[in-house]
């Protein structure tokens, strides 16, 4: 009784009967807007990052599609002796922006021994290769010196011969090739063989430079 | 005579004392117009985030056409003191600036947001929403934060007053899928995986 007539006007409850007609539209718009106005008080945090980083690494390869033995048809003469032709395919996937070329260097590991029969050899010098899609395009000997990229050696010192030479940029950093290597055994002017099997190992690898 | 004058001075002095009381008492229930103070204290929400390790993630070699997961993850430790009658849930968003070069070689490769993918690892408790397998991060903003097409929403957490004041860590791994996808010039790919938290 005393607070009412210090405080003026006491406040009253007001049932849902005692709203005014009029006053249904605004309830429902308050209603509506209330949890939005909830939502409106947004806290963040700071935001943070995460650095990444994936690399992929070049690689090259070499396949040989049609297997990797060739042996000669008929008997070894002491003329010019070729080999069926050996398709090869090198395949690279390399950063433009570190590779300039892709090279393919084929080599004997003993250059004074390429093919031998027991105690009889044939070296380098008479064992000659062209590809004629690459390079050498005419026969010459595996008697080149080996191909040296950021400290890679491949080959060997006069007795290997480069066979491709593919220029990198930015349009062919992925992609391969196929070649024919012609491969031939030219005795002509060398001392005469003793009768046998003259077998070898001829290495082919894929460098970037 | 003077007696009688005496006794009409004692009456009236009995009406003057009389009447005074009656004024000072009415003076005493006199109040003056109530005044309003309104007083008003407000505890703002604190919401903060921060990454404990692996904040650096590395990927030493790319392997085209498949998944390519990243060692370790991120450890993402969330605080916060909130009201649960303003807030409806806490939510922890990862983005990409640009979805469209989510990782660069910086040559014109690029690897889209389409192509990262995020797994939670949950801490205690479990949250009411988070990706449990890889999932791109391809969803948009989540209030405001984040960006449209490059977002994923690491986890939803609806607040009680169960869990208004809360600490906790998750580990989120991250995953850059290539399957089906374009073979990749070798090189670098980097980018920034950005992570904010943000209520609702």
């Amino acid at each position: 009784m005393e607070l009412r007539s210090i405080g003026g006007t006491p406040s009253r409850a007001v049932g849902w009967s005692m709203l005014p007609f009029r006053a249904a539209p605004l309830l429902a718009v308050a209603l509506v807007l209330g949890p939005a106005a909830r939502a409106q008080t947004s806290v963040t945090s700071a935001a943070r990052s995460v650095a990444i980083s994936a690399t992929k690494v070049a690689s090259v390869g070499i396949t040989l599609p049609a297997g990797g033995s060739l042996t000669l048809p008929g008997s070894l003469s002491s003329g010019v002796n070729d080999f069926s032709p050996l398709p090869f395919t090198t395949s690279w996937s390399v950063d433009p922006a570190q590779t300039a070329r892709v090279s393919v260097v084929a080599y004997f590991e003993v250059p004074a021994r390429a093919l031998a029969n027991g105690g009889a050899a044939i070296p380098t010098s008479a064992v000659l290769g062209r590809v004629p899609g690459g390079s050498p395009r005419s026969f010459a000997p595996f008697t080149q010196a080996s191909l040296t990229a950021s400290g890679t050696e491949a080959g060997t010192a006069g007795g290997s011969l480069m066979l491709v030479s593919e220029p990198i940029g930015v349009d062919n950093a992925i992609g391969e090739r196929t070649d024919q290597l012609q491969m031939r055994i030219d005795l002509t002017g060398t001392p005469a063989l003793p009768a046998g099997t003259y077998a070898g190992t001829l290495n082919l690898v894929a460098i970037t430079q | 005579m003077t007696l009688h004058r005496s006794w009409l001075r004692l009456l009236f002095l009995a009406a003057l004392v009389a009447a005074t009381e009656e004024q000072a008492a009415a003076q005493a229930g006199t109040v003056s117009t109530a005044r309003v103070v309104s007083l008003a204290a407000t505890k703002t929400g604190k919401l903060t985030m921060g990454v404990v390790s692996g904040a650096t993630q590395t990927l030493a070699s790319i392997t085209d056409n498949t998944t390519n997961n990243f060692p370790i993850p991120v450890v993402i430790q969330t605080q916060w003191d909130l009201n649960p009658g303003q807030t409806g849930s806490v939510n922890v968003i990862g983005w990409f600036s640009t979805p469209t070069q989510a990782l660069t070689n910086g040559a014109g490769t690029n690897i889209p947001s389409s192509r990262m993918k995020g797994k939670l690892t949950p801490g205690a408790p479990t949250p009411t929403s988070y990706p449990a397998t890889f999932t791109a991060f391809t969803q948009n903003a989540v209030g405001g934060i984040g960006t449209a097409g490059g977002s994923l929403r690491l986890f939803q957490i609806n607040i009680t007053g169960a869990n208004k004041t809360q600490t906790r860590t998750d580990n989120l791994s991250l995953q850059l899928d290539l399957t089906a996808a374009a073979v990749l010039p070798p090189g670098t790919y980097s980018g920034t995986l950005n992570i904010e938290a943000v209520t609702q």
